[in-house]
């Protein structure tokens, strides 16, 4: 697309303002309507001539997402339907497939990865975005194992960790942390010794080293013949 | 008789656009993250729509928030956000925002003046943009090689 000098301008006085790759006419990408042939993706159309943008080339794209692609990703993401996860008033542990898996990370990304590579487990796989939501979900759920972040808001993950095996609710389960903050010898002796970790393991962790890590602390899960595993991922292994 | 030569049509490309023409020649994606990103999908491409319509919008989230913390000269919270933008871009494969991210991080750590910081800022919002083209790209693509 090589939008006229006036367009430009456009551009730059309405962030959500974008060209219709057709008709060149400036569409509003916080009302405009998602293209119906790929629902599921950020794709627009224009509200003059109905030109959906799934096949623009690359130039394009790059200048749609400088600046009216945001507001668009902020309503795609509200619309989506995000997976539940249970809340303490809703759920009885007894209710949920074991074993249970808690993931604490204020990164989504890992929670959608993490339910991924846990699939062939058979359990439950939950997640909470900070440590006071992962101790309330814990108390919960009363998972058989938390793989928690370090850093996180509200609450550190190695706090979290201590209190789940210091409350008598929680004891039982198994807890990782995760970090690529706290690195090296000292930090892992002080999270095992001070913070009663059963693992501890840095960051990026690879999709397998994930599924490896939760295992070692499921001791009764049979093990899963490699035939029967999904290919072999290694995300940011080698990163 | 002389003939005048025609002279090239010149055609008027504003620095916006020759920084951009020169990050749509970049590959921001490392390649090897991203076939493990697909070999996790296998043949679920909606999974990895997710993933970056999850990754877009907390990214757009930690970089506004990260604008705003430089402005107010909070290095500890322009830390935080660098941070987790890091990991996370790490986790889609968009390594070299990953590598920003990081230079950015260890700016805030030394405590540099807010406002260079909020140019550093300002210059990661092209890359990331350049990031989630590819990213959109890889992903349509992978969608229409299922579906043939």
């Amino acid at each position: 697309m090589n939008p006229s000098r006036t367009e430009s301008e456009s551009f730059a006085t309405a962030s959500c303002a974008y060209a219709c790759l057709s008709c060149e006419s400036i569409n509003d990408s916080t009302s405009a309507e998602w293209c119906s042939c790929v629902t599921s993706r950020p794709t627009l159309t224009c509200a003059a001539c109905g030109s959906c943008f799934c096949a623009a080339p690359r130039a394009w794209w790059l200048s749609f997402l400088v600046s009216p692609a945001a507001p668009a990703f902020r309503r795609r993401s509200a619309e989506l339907t995000h997976p539940t996860i249970p809340r303490p008033s809703d759920v009885a542990p007894s209710d949920l497939a074991r074993p249970v898996i808690l993931i604490v990370d204020d990164d989504k990304v890992i929670h959608l990865i993490a339910k991924r590579v846990l699939a062939d487990l058979g359990g439950t796989v939950v997640h909470a975005t900070d440590g006071e939501a992962g101790f309330r979900l814990a108390m919960a759920v009363r998972p058989d194992v938390v793989i928690t972040d370090a850093l996180l808001p509200k609450l550190d993950g190695r706090e979290l960790a201590r209190i789940l095996k210091t409350t008598p609710e929680t004891s039982r389960c198994r807890v990782a942390v995760v970090t690529a903050l706290y690195k090296g010898s000292r930090y892992r002796a002080e999270a095992f010794k001070r913070f009663l970790v059963d693992a501890y393991a840095e960051k990026p962790l690879a999709p397998d080293a994930l599924h490896s890590l939760v295992r070692s602390l499921l001791p009764e899960v049979a093990p899963i013949p490699a035939s029967a595993r999904r290919p072999a991922a290694s995300l940011g292994a080698s990163r | 008789m002389t003939v005048k030569m025609k002279e090239p049509e010149e055609r008027f490309i504003c620095p916006e656009e020759l920084q951009m023409q020169t990050l749509s020649r970049w590959t921001m994606l490392d390649a090897e993250a991203f076939q493990e990103l697909l070999n996790l999908a296998g043949d679920d491409s909606g999974f990895l729509e997710d993933l970056l319509a999850t990754y877009a919008e907390q990214a757009d989230q930690l970089l506004l928030q990260a604008k705003q913390e430089a402005r107010e000269g909070r290095h500890e919270g322009v830390m935080r956000a660098m941070h987790a933008l890091n990991g996370s871009s790490r986790n889609v494969a968009a390594t070299s925002v990953a590598v920003r991210c990081a230079a950015i991080e260890a700016e805030a750590h030394d405590r540099i003046a807010p406002a260079v910081l909020t140019r550093s800022l300002e210059a990661l919002d092209l890359p990331l943009a350049a990031a989630l083209v590819e990213l959109r790209h890889r992903v349509e693509e992978q969608r229409v090689g299922m579906e043939q």
